[in-house]
């Protein structure tokens, strides 16, 4: 197996063009091509795709697994999957599709251990209970304290009721909300029917209303 | 249209996924029924308060250190692909630790002769009771003998200073090699 890894890993051939403009010639391209580019020797086309997705990514993992720090950890984790088997990726397929695949499989698999590790669910807890007990920092000076403390308040209830959702509810709902993934998209990412991301979806979506009504009226 | 039958096709509702028809039916249920009204309400607010969530950023470090892992898979991969020839490696190595095993009767009787770091002791102010720092504790590895006395391999914890004997009150070594053989001491 690792014969046949290497023997598609694209070799350090990197022409010696100017950076500045081949990033930016890079930048043009969509995840496909990057990737067709990548495989054909060209390693910058692989952080190009990294510059892309991180941040993304990042939001994704840590809106489901609620661990700012080991949601880098994982979407770190992530490039290096896509790394090792970029060379397997079906190029018929959306690149974002099967890159969000690997990071929600390794946010389903960080939930899990947790669930079975007591002390990870424990600093979990005194993290949230740290960031609640944080100073208030006032980040737009055009509306009063009052305003501001109001919707940050809001804010963290909200986030906190996406927390608070059924695993497999919550990443539906993330996916949806808050990465704005259609259901195909959902139902490839997830491995579930279309009609499984639907009712998961409409059942994340009642319970969220549920959680935030009392807040929001 | 129920309330029942409303929440269940909310979610098609939101993503404009029904047909005109249902649609309007919604619709028609959302002016008519004030929970439902407020279901929509809630359900409008929250997601605006969950898409103004500041997006989290990665730490400044993390292109670095994901090039370094990137790094690292590269070699790893190198070290599979050498892989059969690490393994000759290993047996070749074994094969010479095993003939210095049977070598090692007959090499003790001849001197042992090992390359060190250079070492460079200044002699001691006259009349100093302080130490050259060759002779301090510290890892030193070889068997160094002065005029008869023996300090073995390892650490070098005692060493008498002044020496007893006249001979040593200065004392200056510089030596790149040492030997097992009593060590020159230069007066």
């Amino acid at each position: 197996m690792i014969d046949a890894m290497e023997s598609s890993r694209p070799e350090r051939v990197e022409p010696q063009l100017d950076e500045r403009a081949l990033r930016a010639n890079l930048r043009e391209l969509d995840d496909a091509a990057l990737v067709a580019e990548y495989l054909d020797g060209r390693r910058h086309a692989f952080h190009e795709l990294a510059e892309r997705y991180h941040t993304r990514l990042l939001n994704f993992i840590y809106r489901t697994i609620g661990d700012r720090d080991r949601a880098e950890d994982l979407v770190q984790e992530t490039f290096v999957r896509v790394y090792r088997h970029l060379h397997r990726f079906d190029p018929t397929k959306k690149f974002s599709t099967w890159i969000y695949t690997i990071a929600s499989n390794l946010a389903k698999n960080e939930l899990r251990n947790r669930s079975r590790n007591p002390l990870v669910l424990f600093q979990a807890i005194k993290k949230n209970w740290e960031a609640d007990h944080r100073p208030l920092q006032w980040e737009d000076s055009s509306y009063s304290p009052d305003d501001l403390y109001r919707k940050r308040h809001l804010r963290e209830q909200v986030e906190k009721a996406v927390a608070e959702l059924p695993e497999h509810h919550r990443v539906v709902f993330v996916l949806r909300e808050m990465e704005g993934k259609t259901y195909e998209e959902i139902s490839e990412i997830t491995g579930v029917t279309l009609g499984t991301v639907k009712s998961r979806l409409n059942r994340a979506r009642n319970k969220f209303a549920l959680i935030v009504g009392p807040m929001l009226e | 249209m129920s309330c029942d039958q409303f929440i269940e096709r909310y979610t098609d509702f939101r993503d404009g996924l029904l047909d005109s028809e249902t649609r309007a039916e919604v619709e028609g249920h959302l002016a008519d029924c004030a929970c439902c009204e407020r279901y929509h309400r809630v359900m409008q607010r929250g997601l605006e308060l969950l898409s103004d969530i500041p997006s989290a950023e990665s730490s400044d470090d993390f292109m670095p250190r994901l090039r370094h892992r990137l790094y690292n898979v590269d070699c790893g991969v190198t070290e599979g692909r050498r892989s059969f020839g690490g393994s000759a490696a290993l047996v070749g190595v074994a094969a010479v630790g095993l003939l210095a095993l049977f070598w090692l009767p007959f090499a003790a009787s001849v001197p042992l002769e090992m390359e060190l770091a250079a070492v460079s002791v200044q002699p001691p102010p006259p009349g100093s009771a302080d130490l050259p720092s060759l002779f301090r504790s510290g890892p030193f590895v070889s068997t160094l003998r002065v005029e008869g006395d023996s300090y073995t391999d390892g650490y070098l914890t005692e060493f008498e200073w002044p020496p007893a004997s006249a001979v040593h009150t200065a004392v200056a070594i510089e030596a790149s090699y040492l030997r097992s053989e009593p060590a020159h001491l230069n007066r």
